[in-house]
């Protein structure tokens, strides 16, 4: 049987987890927590990265599961301003073995993030770029 | 399950507890297996979720529902297994099992939220029982199956539908307060611009949009509150709880956030915003329809205010609604008696200030009000679809008239852009061509950008045809609206007009300067006129003159004039052009 062709989605928003950088990072790992079995379970890879004022987070999978995935993340009260910056099929998984990949924190808020309306291309490539380098995700 | 189910479930326990003290003391009177199924029997009778827990904190008893709710095997009694136990085999989350444990632990009575791993919400609710034990009672966050709607569901989102929700708005009207009646608010939601979703992705995609906005909607909502699609993309929200204005405006506010983040149907992101009006009973109306309908005025004025905004209904609401009809049925007789006028202002081709044609103005002369601007009944006459005949009145007219003058003077007829979607356009520029007489060239329609924004290939294709047959077709109010090469670009237009407000340097003169040099030049490039609007002074004929516009208008060459007074005016221009001067840029 040939798998369901797959579908990525790119997107950035603003977070509305306020306090201080522990506490953002605690609501991080709840978050990785309940996101990564669900994932796992759904064939859903992916990475989340997070700055002290948003969110970027490419998800990959079958579309049926990606679009039920990000329709779930699209009713957390944690975030807002979602802006999807490609939805598109994907040839391969960029990151493939990761059911979320924490790309981490990034100081301040980055550039590529703030845009008015960020190009989906380098956010992509900055995602894999951290994950990378926090996960060691093996290169494709 | 309400409040007053959860305590009746408690009590045969407490009674079960009273009957058997024994029980928690060790010395047993009667079977304690007896009780306990007796209990059991009763809480599963009732469909009761519920957990029984001892003084330890071990559990005594997990009914069949709250086993459900949990995601866990049942267990008949017991069995001596700890409630942490319990949890950490449950599909809560960690979190929910750590809030389920700590309300466990509390003295008296509480209560907490849970999500649980299937993402429902589930109520939890601590009663404390005689010695020491404790009952948590379980209750899904909405009441288990949809209210039933029978033939009022809406076929596509499940949602009432209109009847439905007039149903239950009549139904919520008649309880009292001791029934769950009392205040309560009307929330009527309506999608921005969804049409042009439907328009550009299909009718299917629109589809899957609905449902997913109708999820959505569930989701966000406290269980009691009722959803509902009234039709097409209006839905509309019975409020049960909270219902002061202020409490309803951030209901509002959250469902405008959730409701308006992006959604994926067939994996294509659609972007929508929402607007909201509402209305509270028994303020605002103590009929269904009246509420609805003053809740459908706030959303009017929500999104007369700009789209993605909410509105509470206030009386002015209705008086401004009120004014609206009126002007309605105003406009309706107008059009029937006669009322209109066509004003026509002339046209200038530079240098040598040669009168090529006039631009007919739609006045309204009110019996009662004088002359009403077209910018004040126009958007009412789109409303109320009276727009279409209006315009094939206008164009019929306007020909008739022209056919009057001198040729080749030709008539600029401005053309909303709901002609092309409300009304046979083309149909009506032939009839009026035919019934006149009049030389298709000599006639010009003028559409502005907006027109082309929302259908633009049907748009461009009655555009083609237009020309096909011979008339003119001129973009107007040019630099005001989006200004998108592009659309320049997406049809050859005989001629730019150039908005006043460039011309008049009330954006600045410089700044006015350099965007109709910009203007002309992108004419120029594209072999369009371009004809400056609102030149009233020498100064700005020759600045919009210096600046490369081929054609002007103005009170510098003529204001409006009525029918009876363009013989003068044409002849004046005869005169004008045998003595013509250069004028110095
Ligand atoms: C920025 C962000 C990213 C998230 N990513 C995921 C994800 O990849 N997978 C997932 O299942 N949940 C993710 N979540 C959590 C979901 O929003 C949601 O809370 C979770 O899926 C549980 O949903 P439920 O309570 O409806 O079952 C994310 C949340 C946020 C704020």
């Amino acid at each position: 049987m040939t798998p369901p062709p797959l579908h990525r989605v790119i997107y950035v928003s603003r977070s509305r987890i306020g306090g201080t950088e522990a506490r953002l990072r605690a609501e991080i790992d709840a978050i990785l927590a309940v996101a990564r079995p669900r994932n796992a379970a759904e064939n859903i890879t992916g990475a989340l990265l997070f700055t002290r004022t948003g969110f970027a987070q490419a998800l990959e999978g079958p579309l049926a599961a990606v679009q039920a995935t990000f329709e779930r993340i699209q009713r957390d009260p944690r975030h807002g301003d979602v802006l999807v910056l490609a939805s598109e099929p994907a040839g391969q998984r960029l990151f493939a073995g990761w059911a979320m990949a924490d790309a981490g924190l990034v100081a301040g808020t980055h550039p590529l993030l703030s845009a008015a309306s960020p190009a989906a291309a380098p956010v992509l490539t900055l995602l894999r770029d951290l994950a990378r380098e926090a996960e060691h995700l093996p290169v494709v | 399950m309400t409040p007053g189910t959860a305590l009746s479930l408690a009590r045969p326990v407490r009674d079960r507890a009273a009957r058997v003290p024994a029980f928690a003391n060790g010395a047993a009177g009667e079977a304690p297996g007896d009780s306990e199924d007796e209990a059991a029997g009763l809480l599963a009778a009732l469909g009761g979720a519920a957990v029984l827990l001892g003084a330890d904190l071990g559990v005594d008893l997990l009914t069949e529902a709250a086993a459900r709710l949990l995601g866990v095997a049942a267990h008949p009694t017991g069995a001596g297994e700890k409630l942490k136990d319990l949890l950490d085999r449950s599909h809560l989350g960690p979190a929910a099992r750590q809030a389920l444990g700590s309300l466990a632990r509390l003295d008296g009575k509480g209560s907490a939220c849970l999500r649980s791993g299937a993402g429902a919400k589930i109520l939890a609710r601590r009663v404390a029982l005689p010695h020491r034990r404790t009952a948590l009672l379980l209750t899904p966050d909405r009441p288990p199956p949809e209210a039933p709607l029978g033939q009022h569901a809406d076929p596509l989102t499940g949602l009432a539908d209109r009847a439905g929700f007039i149903a239950a708005v009549t139904a919520r009207l008649g309880q009292t307060p001791a029934e769950g009646g009392g205040a309560f608010g009307v929330l009527v939601l309506d999608l921005d611009r969804f049409h042009v979703v439907n328009d550009t992705l299909g009718p299917a995609i629109g589809d899957q949009v609905l449902i997913a906005v109708a999820a959505r909607l569930r989701a966000a909502l406290r269980a009691g509150d009722l959803p509902a699609r009234l039709n097409g993309d209006e839905f509309a929200v019975l409020i049960h709880a909270g219902t002061g204005v202020a409490e309803l405006e951030a209901l509002a506010r959250r469902l405008m956030d959730t409701l308006g983040r992006p959604y994926l149907p067939d994996g294509q992101p659609v972007s929508l915003s929402l607007s909201v009006g509402i209305a509270r009973a028994p303020e605002d109306g103590t009929a269904a329809d009246t509420l609805l309908r003053r809740a459908a005025i706030a959303l009017h004025a929500a999104k007369a205010a700009g789209r993605a905004r909410l509105a509470a209904f206030t009386p002015e609401m209705q008086a401004r609604s009120e004014t609206r009809r009126q002007m309605e049925t105003d406009l309706r007789r107008a059009f029937a008696l006669r009322q209109f006028e066509l004003h026509y202002q002339p046209q200038v081709e530079l240098p040598d200030n040669r009168l090529f044609g006039f631009e007919a103005l739609l006045r309204w002369r009110h019996p009662a009000r004088g002359f009403i601007p077209p910018d004040q009944f126009v958007p009412v006459a789109e409303e109320v679809g009276l727009i279409a005949p209006i315009g094939a009145w206008v164009l019929a007219a306007a020909c008739a008239e022209a056919t009057r003058w001198p040729a080749p003077l030709t008539v600029a007829v401005n053309v909303s852009g709901l002609q092309f979607e409300q009304g046979d356009l083309l149909g009506a520029v032939a009839s009026a061509l035919d019934r006149t007489g009049l030389a298709p060239e000599r006639l010009e329609i003028e559409i502005t950008e907006s027109a082309l924004l929302v259908n633009p290939e049907a748009t461009l294709g009655i555009l083609h045809q237009l020309r096909e047959r011979g008339v003119r077709i001129a973009m107007d109010d040019f630099g005001t609206g989006y200004s998108s090469l592009t659309r320049l670009q997406s049809f050859p237009f005989d001629r730019i007009k150039i908005d006043r407000s460039f011309v008049s340097g009330r954006r600045g003169l410089a700044e006015g300067r350099a965007i109709v040099r910009a203007i002309a030049g992108l004419g120029a490039s594209l072999g369009m006129r371009t004809i400056a609007e609102g030149v009233e002074t020498e100064e700005q004929l020759a600045s919009v003159r210096a600046e490369g516009c081929t054609e002007v208008q103005g009170y510098l060459f003529g204001r409006p004039a009525a029918v009876c007074d363009l013989p003068a005016v044409i002849a004046g221009f005869g005169r004008r052009a045998a003595q013509v001067t250069e004028i110095p840029v």
